[in-house]
């Protein structure tokens, strides 16, 4: 989605830190910066999932200019 | 041979010039008719005569165009079919190779469909290295099927269960008729143009042959490959597979099943990430757990060992060189004692009060200076004599000094 960072590369960002974290080969600042981090992302994800949308719009069209009208509409 | 100006022929060479007119001139045909007559062999070969209301022909399908065939022959059945004219020379009798066989009225179509499905593969247009990942995160997806009907329901109920926080955006279009491809090619690229969606589906629910077609319309398959969201299609049943099922990133038997490759499920997301957020935590602590073990075992390291081993020598050198001084100084300070000691005996002896004890007797002059002989007084000095008990003051006689 425009501006918002994707979940999908929330979440792969996540899943890298993780296995550095697991890699066992950071220095403790390293490691701690990289547990920060990983804390944040895991924040903003279940933010993401919490945001209920759900939203269902009709996309149309009236003169070459698009709109969205809420709900299932005939066109 | 030849006689009387005749050129005489073999059998066999007649029939290899039939046969090489036949196949030369009546290739590629296609031909419609009934099927009056059908037999399938062990080989593998299927054995048909084909009729009209006036004639009859014989016609072979060879086993590997046999396993291709989407409809089984059978007597009855009205077919249009496509395959060459060649001769069978054995028996001298001309036959159709037929390599695919369509019931009639879809045997237009589906030569069309061969036609433009062999044009777009050619294209690359289903190749895999095209196909676009389908997100598993989408914000926002749009759907693109009939506004009524069980499609869009369907899509619906397995994101509201599935996703919820997954929006939809919905463009509904005709799915069969003469307009339903204009729409539907129209709708992929106006969702394109519009943007702001992650995953397409264009779904349509089961139906038959000619109410999918437009599925398999060019201008459909074109829009679909062109569109730079990842497409997911859900058309007719799983075993109908339309040229847009082919080029779509992901082809799904079912809208339902549309709908959970389009979108993770959310409960197994949060108990994904409440694994990764326990993985995050044991393995920071595995790190401390190793930082402070490598403490440990470097404590225990020669190195760290070493001073405190070369203290408790030089403790121990220190405490012996202590020990030897504190000796040594003793031995001297006992035998000054004891020199001190024979010497206060000797002083003691000498001591003149001793002498006074004794009965002897000093005599000192005015000036209390000790007398030793006759010479060092005048007659009628004063002079002091002490004894052991006091002092007696008198005058000096006569001196008289001891002749020695």
């Amino acid at each position: 989605m425009p501006k918002k960072q994707n979940f999908e590369d929330t979440l792969s960002e996540l899943q890298s830190i993780v296995q550095k974290l697991e890699s066992d080969s950071l220095s403790l600042d390293k490691m701690v910066h990289c547990f920060e981090d990983g804390m944040k992302l895991m924040k903003i994800c279940r933010t993401q999932l919490d945001e209920v949308e759900n939203r269902i719009t009709t996309l149309v069209k009236d003169n070459d200019e698009f709109s969205e009208k809420s709900g299932i509409k005939q066109s | 041979m030849n006689i009387a100006g005749h050129s005489i022929l073999t059998i066999t060479q007649v029939a290899n010039q039939v046969k090489y007119t036949l196949e030369k001139n009546y290739a590629n045909l296609w031909i419609q008719g009934e099927i009056a007559f059908c037999k399938p062999y062990p080989s593998g070969h299927i054995y048909l005569t084909l009729k009209d209301g006036q004639s009859e022909l014989s016609a072979v399908i060879f086993s590997p165009y046999a396993k291709q065939l989407k409809h089984k022959p059978v007597s009855g059945l009205k077919v249009t079919v496509n395959g060459d004219l060649s001769l069978y020379s054995p028996r001298g009798q001309f036959q159709l190779q037929i390599r695919n066989l369509y019931p009639t009225g879809q045997g237009e179509l589906w030569l069309a469909y061969e036609a433009l499905k062999e044009k777009l593969e050619l294209e690359g247009l289903f190749s895999q290295e095209s196909k676009k990942q389908i997100p598993r995160f989408p914000r926002r997806i749009g759907i693109i099927t009939s506004g009524e009907g069980a499609v869009l329901r369907d899509i619906i109920q397995v994101l509201n269960r599935r996703a919820p926080h997954v929006s939809c955006l919905i463009y509904p279009v005709s799915v069969q008729g003469q307009y339903a491809a204009g729409e539907i090619s129209k709708a992929i690229e106006s969702m394109n143009q519009y943007g702001k969606m992650d995953t397409l589906i264009v779904g349509r629910g089961g139906g038959s042959l000619e109410d999918l077609w437009c599925f398999n319309d060019e201008q459909v398959v074109r829009a679909i490959f062109a569109s730079h969201i990842p497409v997911i299609t859900a058309i007719g049943h799983e075993t109908d597979t339309t040229l847009s099922d082919y080029t779509a990133d992901y082809r799904a038997p079912t809208p339902s099943a549309a709908a959970e490759i389009a979108a993770e499920d959310r409960q197994e997301t949060i108990q994904y990430l409440d694994s990764i957020s326990e993985r995050l935590q044991i393995a920071s602590k595995q790190i401390i757990k190793n930082y402070k073990e490598k403490i440990a075992s470097l404590q225990n390291r020669h190195g760290f060992i070493k001073p405190r081993l070369l203290l408790e020598q030089w403790n121990t050198k220190l405490n012996d060189m202590d020990y030897r001084i504190k000796q040594s100084y003793n031995s001297i300070i006992n035998s000054q004692k004891r020199i001190v000691d024979s010497l206060q005996d000797k002083i003691l002896l000498l001591n003149p009060k001793t002498q006074l004890k004794r009965g002897f007797a000093i005599t000192t002059d005015s000036k209390n200076n000790i007398i030793f002989s006759p010479d060092q007084v005048k007659i009628n000095e004063d002079v002091k004599i002490q004894v052991s008990k006091g002092i007696i003051m008198t005058k000096v006689k006569e001196g008289k000094i001891n002749n020695a």
